[in-house]
């Protein structure tokens, strides 16, 4: 089967997060999730997904492609003063939700993600510091 | 009466030297991939960001001071560091709320993490000949 690695991993994140809607369910903790960034004026916090390491096929020695491995990020951005406790207990959501998992997309499947590392820094945006709070996930495709 | 032929201090010594060398190469590696995806990226502006990428090894060290860069990390025995020193690196590599991320630090990494399994299975099935 033919996959693009990338835009399944991106399915698989969005599928898996836009489902979690109960109450204090990711969806209701965040403003949006966006692939790369958000519009511009989305009232925070945000999530951004992010392809941080473009998936590498793992082939054969006759070229057939195994799977792909590849690393992504999903954070939550928003203003450092007021959106941070939403901000963790989103990113908790997001842990509990993708870490050890896997699943289907349309094309193949994840047979593994698993959280690698956190990210977390701060920026000042017009006197304004808003925080970026995320976890680094290695998919493994097929 | 007995002779005593002990060589292992000076194997052990000798794995050092190989191990610093393999450390060291993995680390420059590191360093040039920063500096070319930087570069493929488009993320050039003052040079600033792309001259402050560097390498620490137990036996050199490229790091270099500049506006707005880190502090190097301390030398360690068998141990290499490599990196980017700007410390804006992070809004370029991981995005802002105004501008998309450009990676250039997990795409060099993933790829000398690589190297590295390639070099220790050579090295392993040295030592297995070495065995036999």
């Amino acid at each position: 089967m033919t996959m693009i690695a990338t835009a399944s991993g991106f399915e698989f994140i969005r599928t898996v997060l836009t489902a979690d809607t109960g109450v204090g369910g990711f969806m209701t903790l965040v403003t949006g999730l966006f692939r790369d960034m958000a519009p511009a004026k989305q009232s925070s916090p945000w999530a951004i997904m992010q392809a941080q390491s473009a998936p590498q096929h793992v082939t054969t020695m006759d070229a057939y492609r195994v799977m792909s491995d590849g690393l992504f990020y999903v954070k939550v951005v928003g203003k450092a003063e007021t959106d941070y406790a939403n901000m963790i207990a989103a990113m908790k959501r997001v842990d509990t939700l993708l870490k050890r998992t896997s699943g289907n997309v349309s094309d193949g499947k994840v047979l593994m993600c698993v959280g690698e590392g956190e990210i977390s820094y701060s920026e000042d945006v017009d006197g304004i510091i808003f925080s970026h709070l995320g976890e680094i996930y290695r998919l493994l495709l097929q | 009466m007995a002779v005593t032929e002990n060589h292992l201090g000076e194997i052990a010594d000798s794995f050092d030297d190989l191990f610093d060398d393999v450390l060291d190469k993995l680390a420059f590696d590191a360093e040039a991939g920063y500096k070319t995806q930087i570069q493929a990226n488009g993320q050039v502006d003052t040079r600033n960001m792309l001259e402050s990428a560097f390498a620490v090894t137990p036996k050199s060290s490229s790091w270099e001071s500049g506006p707005d860069r880190e502090d190097p990390p301390v030398a360690q025995p068998r141990t290499a560091y490599a990196g980017i020193s700007a410390s804006y690196a992070w809004y370029q590599n991981y995005g802002t709320s105004r501008i998309p991320a450009r990676p250039f630090f997990e795409p060099v990494n993933e790829k000398i993490a690589r190297e590295a399994d390639k070099v220790l299975e050579l090295m392993r099935k040295g030592l297995m000949r070495f065995e036999s």
